[in-house]
């Protein structure tokens, strides 16, 4: 567990970027939402994972028209692990014969594929066992097209029945008379075809049950091929990279928030990419209203918890830590919910982070600890947690206001802020829409982070960003 | 007595579907003389299903014994998963749809011998209409659609083809109101096609002649300007926006309700009736072929009209061939097979 709630995994847009990826099958939906958090004791399964999801990257760019083919092979699949289990305990109707007919021929035409495709040797942990034994039982006749049809010769009494059955049916084509009786013939013949499927479908149940095992095993390859390659597409798209794991700091470079920045492109804006190099102890980010502090720290979890989910990263080069436990604690909606506070509930949520430190190298972000009371006493708060957590096993970040915090902290980054401002003359409050006014503190805005010398002063613009903003004049006259 | 072939009516319509205004309208017999006439007709294999349930072989809501759907060798057909074991004829399962219904998913087969079906195709129009997809890509030709219980909805799953409606004496003990409902019926359905004049704008929308368009909340509060002009409905036009529509004063000479298709207009006869009598014009967007109209003189109840007089009663009023197909075709009393 990666210790994110559904409501944090939403606010981070988590569950939005997992929602970009497409797998073909239900095979692969299943495994992306079973896939879960690489923590440390998985990590040779996440260097697996992106090593493959590599492979299928390459793979796009040199041999696109065998894995579209791939592809469209898995889009094909449909659900048979309730069959496979019904399979063990009862006789399987002729509509799940189909289906299983139906997904091993798909299989089998996927394997074909697959031998065309240089990249899958390089895969690992793949493997397609062969279904010649369950489909010799299934579709014996090997007839091209996907169907399911018991032959007369399975079985004597099936042929006698069929026989007797056809005689009467070519009668009633013709004959006028004796409807009624040929009728009543017809449907004993009728009787004994169903009781010789019923003892072919019964025998073809059990003589399927040792083949289950494999059948089970190809539906999770193909899930697992499913989801990889659905990772592989969004990173081609995206233009994401493999991050590297295991390092000893959270380093990320040019991160960028693949939601946010759609978003920005819609109004014709951009995104400001960030670069950051956390290492073990405590990490704060200062910086202007308005510049990006809590999207910067949301851009840094997002990535690696992505990372962590098995994704390729939205950044240039990412380094991530064997995380045991990602650890957000922000202002969140459900806390009211559980009749808290936010200052109640983000005070809860770090004690339940606090407790957990022992479970292994944690990373904890802070989006403004303690901000929801008294400033005095909440500066006191976020000292305190930015002094206990130095030297605690995690890696630490936060974004605060409170200048004295950061002298605590090991690494300081600041946003750069309204530095373009300067030459402008404060006082000048543009006039126009509020979208004018967000236009001119986005254009006098660098949301860039810079690492400055532990301590430095915040910059104090929240009095620019008011006038930028069209505060009534009267109110700004009465500032000191 | 002349023999019609039903299938001679259908021309090249590639989906044909049956209505019945009634239980016991006869619909499953004209359905099966249309399966075993088209069967040595047509070419390519015959496609069947149905919108809803049917080919029981006990009607589920009279309770009266009804034939069972009869098909040929080579034909497909689509119905739901639990109803496979219910029919006996021997099948090739050919595709399983991911389309459902209370019944399971619907599976196309085709059929190795001859016999009875019984029938459950998808519920939702846009259903079938992926379903016939599913029947081009495996080879069939014509579809035809048991369209189960309702008269008016399976109307819209006949978009571009064919239409067979089912009329008979289990509709009224008084053959004149048979006759009257059924031409009622037969009269929305073959209603004159025009095009939409302009966009959508809410739930009614008012064309002038000029071009101008507007959206209107309720039809009484049209303020008629011009000599001609067309009202688009949105959705269904009712039996109660229809009556509060007659109640009130705004002029109905020289006005054209416009509704998507002939399953929209949900009102009854004797409100048809006196919207028509002050002048209203209906049309709709998409019209569909009505190509006969078959009848049963005897109801499930016990009474029954004389055959030929209440055939040819209805023929006076219908433009299209009415036929008795408990009757007609090879003259055998068991014309289900």
């Amino acid at each position: 567990m990666s210790g994110l709630t559904f409501e944090q995994k939403e606010d981070l847009g988590f569950h939005v970027v997992r929602g970009w990826l497409e797998p073909a099958s239900p095979y692969g939906i299943k495994r992306l939402r079973d896939e879960g958090f690489y923590g440390p004791d998985r990590q040779a399964e996440l260097e697996q994972e992106l090593d493959n999801i590599e492979v299928l990257l390459e793979a796009g760019k040199t041999e696109n028209a065998a894995l579209q083919s791939v592809q469209t092979v898995l889009g094909g699949l449909k659900e048979i692990r309730g069959t496979l289990d019904a399979c063990a305990v009862r006789t399987l109707s002729e509509a799940e014969f189909f289906d299983l007919t139906a997904f091993c021929l798909r299989i089998e035409s996927l394997r074909e594929k697959l031998s065309r495709l240089k990249a899958f040797e390089r895969l690992q942990g793949i493997v397609f066992k062969p279904l010649d034994g369950a489909l010799a039982i299934l579709h014996p006749e090997e007839s091209g097209h996907v169907s399911f049809y018991i032959e007369d010769g399975r079985s004597p009494s099936l042929k006698e029945a069929r026989e007797e059955k056809r005689l009467l049916e070519l009668r009633l084509r013709t004959e006028k008379s004796e409807r009624t009786a040929l009728l009543a013939k017809r449907q004993e013949a009728v009787l004994k075809e169903e009781k010789a499927l019923a003892e072919i479908y019964r025998e073809m149940s059990e003589a399927l049950i040792p083949y289950l095992a494999d059948l089970r095993a190809d539906a999770e390859a193909a899930g697992r091929l499913d989801a990889s390659l659905a990772k592989a597409t969004l990173a081609a798209r995206c233009h994401c990279s493999r991050p590297r794991t295991g390092s000893n700091t959270l380093h990320l470079e040019e991160a960028v928030h693949p939601q946010i920045e759609a978003a920005l492109k819609m109004h014709g804006r951009r995104f400001t990419p960030l670069t950051v190099d956390l290492p073990r102890g405590v990490s704060v980010i200062t910086g202007a209203n308005m510049g990006g502090k809590s999207v910067a720290l949301k851009t840094i979890m997002l990535n690696t918890a992505l990372a962590l989910s098995g994704c390729f990263v939205f950044c240039k080069k990412a380094e991530i830590p064997a995380f045991a436990r990602l650890e957000l604690i922000n202002r969140d909606l459900s806390d009211a919910e559980r009749g808290l506070s936010s200052f109640g509930g983000e005070i809860l949520r770090f004690g339940e982070a606090v407790s957990r430190l022992g479970e292994g190298l944690s990373f904890i972000a802070m989006d403004e600890f303690a901000r929801g009371t008294n400033t005095e006493e909440g500066e006191a708060i976020a000292r305190a947690a930015v002094s206990f957590l130095a030297d605690q096993n995690a890696i630490s970040l936060l974004t605060t206001h409170y200048d004295h915090t950061a002298e605590l902290a090991a690494r300081h980054y600041q946003v750069k802020g309204l530095k373009k401002l300067e030459s402008l003359p404060a006082q000048d409050a543009p006039a126009g829409t509020q979208t004018d006014r967000l236009r001119v503190i986005e254009a006098a805005m660098d949301y860039g982070l810079i690492e400055v010398e532990p301590g430095t002063e915040c910059p104090k613009d929240a009095l620019t960003i008011c006038r930028l903003l069209g505060m009534d004049e009267r109110i700004l006259a009465k500032l000191p | 007595m002349k023999t019609i072939k039903l299938c001679k009516l259908l021309g090249d319509a590639q989906t044909v579907v049956m209505l019945g205004m009634c239980k016991n309208a006869g619909k499953t017999t004209a359905l099966c003389r249309l399966i075993a006439e088209l069967n040595e007709t047509d070419r390519a294999p015959l496609a069947i299903t149905s919108i809803g349930r049917d080919g029981e072989s006990t009607d589920l809501v009279t309770g009266t014994e009804k034939p069972p759907i009869y098909m040929f060798e080579g034909m497909l057909a689509a119905t739901a998963k639990e109803l496979l074991a219910l029919s006996d004829v021997s099948r090739e399962i050919l595709m399983t749809t991911g389309l459902h219904t209370s019944l399971g998913e619907v599976v196309i087969f085709r059929a190795r011998s001859d016999g009875f079906v019984q029938l459950a195709g998808p519920g939702i129009v846009e259903h079938l209409e992926r379903l016939k997809e599913m029947f081009r890509s495996l080879g069939a030709g014509r579809v035809l659609v048991d369209g189960a219980l309702s008269r008016r909805s399976p109307a819209a799953a006949a978009r571009g083809g064919a239409l067979v409606l089912s009329t008979g004496a289990s509709l009224d003990r008084d053959m004149e109101n048979v006759v009257a409902e059924t031409a009622f019926a037969a009269e929305i359905m073959m209603l004159p096609q025009e095009h939409l004049p302009g966009k959508e704008m809410g739930r009614f929308t008012r064309f002038l002649p000029d071009g101008c368009s507007a959206g209107l909340e309720t039809l009484q509060t049209l303020k008629r300007t011009a000599e001609e002009e067309t009202v688009l409905v949105s959705g269904a036009f009712t039996e109660a926006q229809a009556r509060s529509f007659l109640q009130s004063t705004v002029k109905k000479d020289g006005l054209t309700l416009l509704v998507r298709d002939a399953a929209c207009l949900m009102l009854r006869r004797e409100t048809y009736e006196a919207l028509k009598r002050r002048g209203l014009r209906f049309a709709l967007q998409q019209q569909v072929g009505l190509a006969a109209v078959t009848v049963n003189p005897v109801s499930a109840g016990g009474w029954s009209f004389p055959e030929e007089v209440f055939r040819e009663r209805l023929q006076a009023v219908i433009p299209v061939p009415v036929l008795n197909v408990m009757r007609e075709g090879d003259g055998d009393e068991r014309t289900d097979i």
